[in-house]
């Protein structure tokens, strides 16, 4: 079973997941009390206009009719239409999109970044002063309620120290945007060379990506930790030790690369954390992603977007787990033989 | 014999005797708490910090320190219905996969598979708005995102079991297979289920206090960690500091005290599961 | 590779060094003085103007469409910068002239000259018999109210006389026609830009006006990006002088939170919005350096709406009991900080016919406890509070009313509820209690009490009361064009219905906004909605 197999096996395998995240996305928005037709229809439509727009939205068909018409529209690309913007689901998604996805690539980094070094003090300096400190800065991040952190922050560094800039969006105002090649105005700023531009764009993503990357970072920290752990206790560095190899450049060389791998696995929990974690930061930075869209659907029950989001967020995940997956079978044969 | 290394090291020995102090004090709330936590009082509405009232009071004069106190109920509630709920499904579904196999196995992986798919909190929004939010809904909302967790983690026990189970079964006469199978069962499980147990629990509150800020949190006048936080949230920038931080410190010491003894416990129990979750 | 720890360390340095290089001081913004940059919460859900549901689109509407006439406002005698709509007064916009015929059961409208669209083409009556024939058919706002109010319900009624005469022939007389007209939603359209989208199906070309605009007015809409802004831009050549504000910058930002620190930093000019800000936070910017506050009393009535068709609210006396449990004196300061006025009366006080002498209703819990006895209802009696999500002042009056409500014998659950499902619940009839709010965009008292007490009125009468008596008297009255003897009915009406306690009487909402100290030009119409043509910064 060579990695090729692996790799057939392991794409089999989510055609039935996503089969069951379309199933588990109609049932939530079939669930959601009160009438869609209504919704669109407005607080002034007389009952005709209401049964017409019911007609025109197949809510009078039987249940697995409105499902198949649900699964055929996803894979012509209609998501329906959101009633807050007038406009399809589509053209809000690939509008907001992008800014989420910068996001979570930042606040992505920032785990890593604080995460990684957090988890390796902690672990070589076990049960320190220095290992408590770091577990508590490692973990609490989880432990504290993100929009806490985020007001917090923005409360301090903008309006208190004036070095945060306002939360109006992902650019200050005196700034021409680049070129949208991604959609992600950093790289886009990047591509075209526009310096303040750049600057802009990563001054407006420094308290976003901080906040949800601080309130991310937990399972690795521990990951680092737990396995840094384990290697420095593994006969093979207490070998290079002995045979007189630098304490330091065996644990930061050796030992913190093979501690990485392992590393592979919780991506996948933390991409499932900083998705969730984006809804909540997006509405206290006002940036305009899929989280604050996804919150008004949900809570003036409007079906499109609602199903759309819950979707794209499920089927991101899985494709995030399946690349993980297949990453990690990559580094370790072991895994394939399973 | 594991409870030395518990002790031993001083930061979880901290974080359990944190937990211990909050248990308590959500269990003798009607003695701890020096108000009715519903009495509102329009003259002394939005005080700050003072002698009458300890953590200042919010925009109805309802005592913040009584509300804490009864609000600390609420919270430990939710996230011990929410985890027993789990794991009692969770369990059930995770032993009869592994125990049955064939297709029963594979349709309830694929099933959890798909409940994996969305983020815990993305799907834990999804069942409160359509489900409403009263706390029974908001505790099945957690309960579910919770399940697959379980489900995997008993199913792989199974597996294991059964291979035991038969060679056991080789050598014994006249042994229930399901007799051993819950002998053998029970002391591989308890370790890993304690450490998600543990971990379960901070999240619970976690994502209580997150919904509540988006909405859909558990209904007022119920005082509850999250929505006071929520709310409180909203005074950092009226100047009504007191509204916000202790309930936001309720929230944090609690989840870190939870993490940090489901961290140790894992670092005790069993070395070999890290990382997940 | 390998990495040591110095290089580790270095690499960290240098991740933390760059998050710095983006740190300036913040505030004093390179902000253009001739763009107005405003913050609020809501989108464009449709820019269609005969449609009406969301503030967003509502207001691009209200900038970047002329209507035939528009409110008039004056300045306020103490609060320089600031103009008030008063009745019945009118401006031309569109037309430069009216007259009434058959005592005014016919209104003629005088089409300014030399006012061209956009394309060019120049605005003429059969433009205006356009819109109008289309608010009339297209689905949407105007469809009910041209004929329900004033009577106009076939096309045949809206006559081009010539190039440049319009008018508009009623059953009768109506005092309310000229409200109507200059509402936002009679929007001056150009018919032939929009014809060529109109389709068999869709003969009004609802769906393609739904996403653009095409017409005349002060704005232009150049950008809409939903959830982050909308930008506005001055039109070129429009018929009126330039407006100072070239640009208007509408912000999208859902946390209120938010808000009040952007303009506590002056990071922006001003928050917007129904309401915007909460009376707590307006309170709280009171006094603060760089910022002013307008505030002037509103005719937005905030009411607690007791089901007449559920026991046990179908009984008078506990009606009149809640009303006496009502802690107006805890709810005036500790959820409006003094931004509102308490209600005395189904009619805001502002609005002409007013008696503020008729309620005997105060807070009064002992009366209250005397009622519900009297009343004979067995206690305690469960009873569902609800209140919309968002609603800042009625989720904190619900907490005060259901203490209350529980020292009478009810045992109230609170139910926070989203617009969507509060509306279709009510409509159902399936509200026990709930905290609703209404604002009559025609100052007229008839106006309000049709849609309000009218036994017809079915989604709008959210106690559904019914006295035929009442309805008489709102239909009469409507009728009556002569303004003295349209007001005669009002203090027997308005006794009516305090005497029935059809409502829990709450409170009627201040007009509140909160600006940079050198804004100016604001005006406030009766539909509550900015117009910024004729702002300023000083």
């Amino acid at each position: 079973m060579g990695f090729g197999g692996y790799v057939v096996r392991r794409l089999l395998l989510v055609v039935p997941t996503l089969i069951g995240v379309t199933i588990i996305s109609f049932a939530l928005t079939h669930l959601l009390p009160g009438n869609p037709a209504l919704v669109k229809a407005g607080p002034l439509a007389t009952p005709e206009v209401v049964q017409e727009i019911e007609r025109s939205m197949g809510l009078d068909r039987p249940l697995p009719v409105q499902y198949w018409r649900y699964v055929s529209g996803l894979l012509r690309g209609d998501l329906g239409e959101s009633a807050s913007t007038g406009r399809p689901v589509l053209e809000d998604f690939r509008q907001r999109v992008p800014a989420t996805l910068e996001l979570t690539l930042a606040s992505l980094l920032v785990a890593i970044g604080l995460g990684v070094p957090l988890g390796v003090l902690s672990a070589v300096h076990r049960d320190s002063v220095l290992d408590h400190v770091s577990r508590v800065l490692g973990v609490g991040g989880v432990a504290m309620p993100s929009f806490w952190t985020g007001l917090l922050l923005l409360y301090v560094f903008f309006y208190l120290l004036g070095v945060a800039p306002p939360p109006l969006g992902r650019l200050a105002a005196d700034v021409t945007p680049p070129p949208r090649l991604t959609g992600l105005t950093v790289i886009d700023a990047a591509l075209a060379g526009h310096g303040g531009a750049l600057l802009s764009a990563l001054h407006h993503l420094m308290l976003p990506a901080l906040t949800l990357g601080f309130a991310v970072m937990a399972p690795l920290t521990r990951m680092v930790r737990a396995t840094m752990l384990e290697i420095l206790e593994s006969d093979y560095v207490k070998a290079a030790w002995a045979a007189g190899l630098p304490r330091r450049r065996v644990v930061y060389g050796d030992a913190l690369r093979n501690a990485l791998i392992p590393v592979i696995t919780v991506l996948g929990v933390i991409f499932g954390f900083l998705m969730a974690g984006n809804v909540v930061v997006e509405m206290v930075y006002a940036w305009p992603g899929l989280g604050h869209y996804a919150v008004t659907a949900l809570v003036t029950k409007d079906p499109g977007p609602i199903q759309s989001f819950v979707l794209f967020v499920a089927v991101m995940y899985v494709f995030v787990n399946l690349a993980v997956d297949l990453l990690y079978g990559l580094a370790d044969p072991r895994i394939r033989l399973r | 014999m594991h409870w030395r290394r518990l002790t031993a090291n001083r930061l979880s020995f901290a974080a359990l005797c944190a937990l211990l102090v909050v248990v308590a004090v959500a269990l003798l709330a009607p003695w701890v708490a020096p108000y009715d936590p519903d009495e509102t009082d329009a003259a002394a509405a939005l005080s700050s910090v003072s002698l009458h009232h300890l953590l200042g009071t919010d925009l109805y004069g309802r005592d913040q320190l009584s509300r804490l106190v009864h609000a600390a109920r609420v919270d430990l509630l939710v996230a011990l219905s929410a985890t027993a709920m789990a794991l009692g499904l969770g369990s059930t579904l995770g032993a009869l996969a592994g125990y049955r196999g064939g297709w029963v196995d594979q349709l309830l992986m694929r099933a959890v598979d798909a409940v994996m798919a969305f983020p815990a909190f993305i799907l834990a929004m999804g069942v409160t708005a359509a489900l409403g939010n009263s706390t029974a809904n908001v505790v099945a909302a957690i309960a579910i995102t919770h399940v697959p967790i379980y489900t995997r983690l008993i199913r792989g026990e199974m597996l294991k079991v059964r291979e035991m189970e038969y060679a056991e079964a080789a050598r014994t006469v006249g042994n229930r297979p399901r007799q051993i199978v819950l002998v053998h069962l029970f002391p591989n499980c308890v370790p890993p289920l304690v450490v998600q147990a543990t971990l379960a629990m901070g999240f619970a509150i976690l994502t209580v206090a997150a919904l509540s800020f988006i909405g859909l949190g558990i209904q007022p006048p119920q005082s509850e960690w999250g929505q006071m936080t929520a709310e409180g949230a909203g005074y950092v920038v009226s100047g009504e500091w007191w509204l916000v931080l202790f309930p936001g410190l309720a929230i944090m010491a609690t989840v870190l005290a939870f993490n940090l003894i489901g961290d140790t416990l894992r670092d005790v129990l069993d070395p070999r599961l890290r990382g997940v979750r | 590779m390998n990495i040591d720890r110095r290089s580790f360390f270095k690499l960290s340095a240098g991740a933390a060094a760059l998050g710095t290089v983006g740190f300036r001081p913040v505030g004093g913004a390179a902000q253009d003085k001739r763009t107005i940059v405003v913050a609020w919460d809501t989108d464009i859900d449709t820019l269609d103007p005969a449609q009406f549901k969301a503030i967003g689109g509502y207001v691009t509407i209200a900038n970047c469409y002329d209507t035939p006439i528009a409110w008039k406002v004056q300045p306020i005698k103490d609060k320089p910068g600031f103009s008030l709509s008063r009745p019945a007064e009118w401006d031309g916009a569109i037309a430069e002239s009216w007259a009434a015929e058959r005592d005014g059961a016919t209104i003629v409208l005088k089409v300014r000259k030399g006012v061209k669209f956009p394309s060019g083409r120049p605005v003429t009556a059969q433009a205006i018999k356009y819109c109008f024939d289309r608010g009339l058919q297209s689905p949407g706002y105007m469809r009910l109210l041209f004929p329900s109010l004033i009577g106009v319900k076939s096309p045949d009624q809206f006559e081009v006389r010539d190039e440049h005469t319009f008018a508009m022939r009623m059953e009768r007389p109506n005092p309310m026609a000229m409200d109507i007209i200059a509402l936002s939603n009679n929007a001056m359209i150009d018919p032939d830009e929009v014809k060529p989208h109109a389709t068999q199906a869709d003969p009004w070309a609802a769906e393609w006006l739904k996403r653009n605009i095409a017409g005349i007015g002060p704005y232009r809409l150049v950008k809409n990006e939903p959830g982050a802004e909308i930008v506005l831009e001055a039109t070129n050549g429009y018929w009126r002088p330039e407006p100072y504000f070239q640009k208007v910058v509408l912000k999208f930002v859902p946390n209120e939170a938010d808000r009040v620190l952007l303009l506590k930093r002056k990071a922006i000019d001003m928050v917007v919005g129904r309401p915007g800000l909460s009376p707590k936070n307006v309170k709280s910017l009171e006094g603060e350096q760089g910022l002013k506050i307008f505030n002037v009393p509103d005719t937005t009535c905030h009411y607690l709406a007791m089901n007449g068709k559920r026991a046990p609210f179908n009984d008078v006396k506990v009606r009149q009991a809640i009303n006496y449990a009502i802690p107006i004196q805890a709810i005036m300061p500790n959820v409006l900080f003094g931004y509102g006025t308490q209600m005395k009366s189904p009619l805001p006080h502002l609005t002409p016919g007013y008696s503020g002498n008729l309620s005997p209703y105060k807070y009064d819990i002992e009366k209250a406890r005397q009622l519900m006895k009297e009343a004979g209802v067995k206690t305690p009696i469960p009873v569902k509070l609800a209140v919309r999500v968002g609603y800042v002042t009625h989720e904190q009056a619900s907490v005060w009313l259901q203490r209350e409500l529980e020292k009478i014998g009810f045992k109230v659950e609170i139910v926070k509820e989203t617009d969507a499902t509060f509306r279709q619940v009510a409509i159902k009839g399936d509200h026990e209690l709930s905290i609703e709010s209404w604002q009559s965009w025609v100052n007229d008292p008839w106006y309000h009490l049709n849609f309000l007490m009218h036994s017809r009125s079915k989604f709008t009468n959210a106690s559904f009361y019914e006295n035929p008596v009442l309805d008489k008297i709102i239909d009469e009255s409507l009728a009556e064009t002569n303004p003295e003897r349209r007001l005669g009915s009002a203090r027997v009406a308005q006794k009516i219905v305090i005497d029935d306690a059809v409502w829990g009487f709450l409170w009627y909402d201040s007009w509140t906004r909160v600006m940079k100290t050198d804004i100016t030009g604001i005006e406030k119409r009766w539909d509550t909605f900015e117009r910024y043509y004729a702002a300023k910064r000083t």
